[in-house]
């Protein structure tokens, strides 16, 4: 599913004298498959973007085409819209509402209106897709730890079987392992699955690892788009606006800046390692 | 020297109740933990979710009690409930939420909220609120809501409200957590600040490597134990152990040891990136 | 949509401002703006809504908050005013009959009403609104937990009271967010809150009212531990950084608070328009 915005600008507060430009003039197509990362700071306007993406907010002006169709034209179905582009927001266990892990799940299906077993079917996948232990099934959500909680919650999402899956900050206050468990996640269902993923995040190192292509936003606009390994080169921009790079980008800059003669624009730890180590040997 | 705090074989037990609220089990929460800490030091405490850290938090502010074991804050039992509110005052506390423990609309009014709960006079307040926000760098926003700051801001607002009761350390609760990475840097700023310059004692619980590598001192906890210790260098230079813990190690030191497993002679403590760049370089120019 | 309409609700939010009318003691703030309502229903006649109307614009002009703040303050319940507005309008019987139509019948006294009713209402609305923009929630509850300090001999909580109601203003902009947050996420899981009968809108509100009730619960364990935390030991023991004092201005406030009352019952008894 390709997704392509035109001239997008989104103004907060439309009508109460406070208004304030969110995004102007957002030009991006997304392709089909891809794993792209989003990069800003608190208020850099990609949390606006990604509401705009799944319909939740409206473009102030400017179009957003989905496989080509504007989404915006009269006849277009917007609820069927939010079914294909699956949004998880930030802290997403705060929307579990249901009293057992099963049910809260299947609450997204149920919406799509599909038959009770195509319901079932998705959910319990969905599931297992998140390594929710079918033990937990007929749990209480709220008796869940902090990951599994989040895990489930984002299994009511993938139980909707979107197209495209986009995650504001899902690994927010996970522990190491947690986190590395639910950005796997991510990586098998873009392998698996060839879902689309958009993945709205701050750390640098997450990106660097996951993602091949980073789109960096800064006061409503964006500033970088890219491969990783390019974006990165950019460290005194990036850092300008309050994101800089991975430690293991850095480490080949400082090297880079003493003269070293390191090949290729390492970005990862053991894309690091390997650098180094070939510089080091003298290949 | 005697310990500022000091707990020994602490432990915590959280009953699960049923509906009815009968016990149906027992958790433990803390297993016996040993725990000293130096005046004027900056302590970390790392471990993964549900470890056991942020009840041990709670301990040292006498927000919960041992089920066994002792815990002296600056010579006083917490579980003696006498001490409470003088144990709250020497060993403040901030928590994770900026939001939940914000009570006022106004910055200063909030920050003044503790030396108000303890008597102290007016004047006396204003001058605290002053300097404290001054402290925090926050000085310029004591007439704003709370609901105006970032989450960064707002953390840095509750450490000033818990240095407006004068404490001797305070105690950071996973503060940076829900922050990005510009709020975090600026709270992990101003503990250490607090610490050079006002000589406060600091424990900072957290599950972020890089957090605690200008630590003095590292506990890592995992299932209510504390399982490593010693000097973040001394720790992190265990990298496996801290996985069986769910915890990691910061991006240069991975690469550190990386290359020392590829045969290259390199230290496996490494903490900083210009620490590994100089090391490097200074191998490159020996191999010539 | 109620939902959609709780994020316009003023109440409890501080509009900072360096007015004489922020300078004021709180508690003339709180009893004034009490006058003020109560003042509302002295009267029913053309005259009295100008003198009100007056009054209030002064008052607005002194506090220098920005007119838009407080018109804001009247949206959340114009559900309510529309309804009460229709119920006045149709079952007011009496006066010169305008219009009939079937059983419907609007009279000459039913629009005055109506029209009266809904000023009543907008004014009582506005004039809350004003307190509250221009008084910190702090402020509100040193003045109510000063005003009301009688009550403790009647072993009335009154210090609990007043800093439950100012936990309570601080966190209901963060809340109304939450609830904002909440929606669209079941929004985005395929939740339908437009169609279907009232039930069906009714049952399709759980899934944002479930969250927001464990959301407060944890809010305000944690609220309850940051307060102990900080020392908190209930009211006893407890100094002020802002404590209540009267001065010149407030005196003078209540002065002419006095004189609009009174001119306002005048008004009511002897003025025929």
């Amino acid at each position: 599913m390709s997704i392509k915005l035109q001239n997008v600008n989104y103004i907060y507060g439309m009508g109460t004298g406070k208004e304030k430009q969110a995004l102007s003039d957002i030009n991006i197509e997304i392709n089909n498959g891809e794993f792209i990362g989003i990069a800003g700071h608190t208020g850099s306007g990609k949390s606006t973007l990604v509401q705009l993406l799944n319909g939740l907010e409206r473009a102030t002006s400017g179009d957003i085409f989905y496989n080509g169709q504007n989404i915006y034209s009269k006849s277009y179905n917007m609820r069927n819209l939010r079914s294909k582009a699956g949004l998880v927001f930030q802290y997403p266990e705060y929307q579990l509402f249901e009293t057992t892990v099963i049910n809260d799940v299947q609450f997204g299906p149920k919406n799509l209106g599909l038959p009770q077993l195509e319901v079932e079917l998705r959910s319990f996948n969905a599931l297992k897709m998140c390594g929710i232990d079918d033990s937990l099934l007929d749990v209480s959500p709220f008796a869940l730890s902090g990951g599994q909680k989040r895990r489930v919650a984002i299994a009511g999402v993938l139980a909707m079987q979107p197209e495209v899956l986009i995650l504001d900050e899902p690994a927010a206050g996970l522990d190491p392992a947690g986190r590395d468990e639910i950005l796997g996640l991510l990586k098998k269902l873009h392998n698996e699955n060839n879902t689309t993923i958009i993945l709205v995040s701050h750390s640098m190192e997450d990106i660097a690892a996951y993602v091949d292509r980073m789109v960096v936003m800064n006061k409503g606009k964006i500033v970088l788009d890219g491969k990783p390994e390019k974006v990165f080169q950019f460290e005194k921009e990036l850092e300008q606006i309050g994101l800089g790079v991975p430690q293991a980008a850095r480490i080949i800059h400082q090297l880079k800046d003493a003269g070293a003669d390191i090949k290729g624009e390492p970005v990862t730890t053991d894309e690091s390692i390997e650098a180094i180590y070939k510089w080091l040997k003298g290949f | 020297m005697k310990p500022f705090i000091n707990a020994s074989g602490l432990v915590h037990e959280y009953s699960r109740r049923d509906e009815e609220g009968n016990v149906t089990g027992i958790n433990r929460a803390l297993d016996g933990v040993d725990i000293e800490v130096i005046a004027g030091s900056f302590i970390a405490v790392l471990g993964a979710n549900g470890s056991g850290k942020s009840t041990f938090a709670k301990h040292l502010n006498a927000l919960l009690v041992p089920t066994e074991g002792t815990l002296y804050v600056d010579g006083m039992d917490t579980s003696e409930p006498d001490n409470s509110l003088l144990i709250r005052r020497t060993a403040g506390m901030v928590f994770q939420n900026p939001d939940n423990q914000i009570i006022s609309n106004v910055v200063e009014e909030d920050v003044g909220f503790g030396p108000e709960n303890l008597g102290v006079p007016p004047e006396e307040i204003w001058q605290r609120v002053e300097e404290s926000l001054k402290n925090v760098g926050m000085y310029e926003y004591r007439k704003d809501s709370p609901n105006h700051l970032s989450g960064g801001q707002k953390q840095r607002v509750a450490i000033a409200g818990i240095m407006a009761m004068k404490p001797k350390c305070i105690i950071l609760d996973e503060p940076t957590a829900m922050l990005d990475p510009a709020g975090r840097k600026a709270v992990i700023k101003t503990a250490r600040d607090l610490n050079k310059k006002e000589n406060i004692t600091i424990i900072l619980i957290t599950h972020y490597m890089e957090e605690v590598t200008g630590a003095d001192y590292v506990y890592v906890m995992s299932e209510g134990k504390v399982k490593m210790q010693g000097t973040p260098r001394q720790v992190f230079a265990r990298s496996e152990e801290l996985v069986k813990y769910r915890l990691s190690i910061p991006e240069v030191t991975k690469i550190a040891l990386g290359l020392s497993k590829k045969g290259i002679n390199i230290p496996k403590d490494i903490l900083y990136v210009e620490e590994l760049a100089d090391i490097l370089l200074k191998l490159k120019a020996k191999s010539f | 949509m109620v939902i959609f309409m709780i994020r316009d609700i003023t109440i409890g939010q501080y509009y900072a401002s360096d007015s004489v009318i922020h300078k004021l003691d709180p508690r003339v703030k709180v009893v004034c703006t009490f006058a003020y309502i109560i003042s509302l229903f002295c009267f029913s006649q053309l005259s009295g809504y100008i003198i009100a109307v007056l009054f209030f614009w002064g008052i607005t002009k002194l506090s220098k908050v920005p007119f838009k703040f407080i018109v804001r303050g009247i949206k959340p319940i114009l559900f309510m005013l529309v309804f009460t507005a229709m119920l006045n309008l149709f079952w007011t019987s009496g006066g010169n009959v305008l219009i009939k139509i079937g059983i419907i019948t609007i009279t000459e006294e039913g629009v005055k009403r109506t029209v009266f009713m809904a000023l009543r209402l907008i004014f009582l609305i506005v004039g809350s609104s004003i307190m509250t923009l221009t008084t910190t929630p702090n402020q509100l509850t040193d003045a109510i937990e000063k005003l009301l300090k009688p009550l403790n001999k009647l072993k009335v909580p009154v210090h609990e009271i007043a800093m439950m109601m100012s936990i309570a203003l601080r966190f209901i902009p963060i809340l109304v967010e939450e609830t904002d947050k909440i929606m669209k996420a079941q929004l985005a899981r395929g939740a339908d809150f437009e169609s279907g009968n009232v039930f069906q809108r009714i049952k399709s509100m759980v899934p944002i009212i479930i969250p927001l009730f464990v959301s407060a619960a944890r809010r305000a364990s944690d609220l309850a531990l940051a307060m102990d935390a900080r020392c908190y030991n209930g009211g006893e023991g407890r100094t002020r950084m802002k404590p209540l004092k009267y001065n010149g201005q407030d005196i003078a406030a209540y002065l002419i608070m006095a004189l609009y009352i009174t001119v306002i019952i005048i008004t009511g008894r002897y003025l025929p328009l």
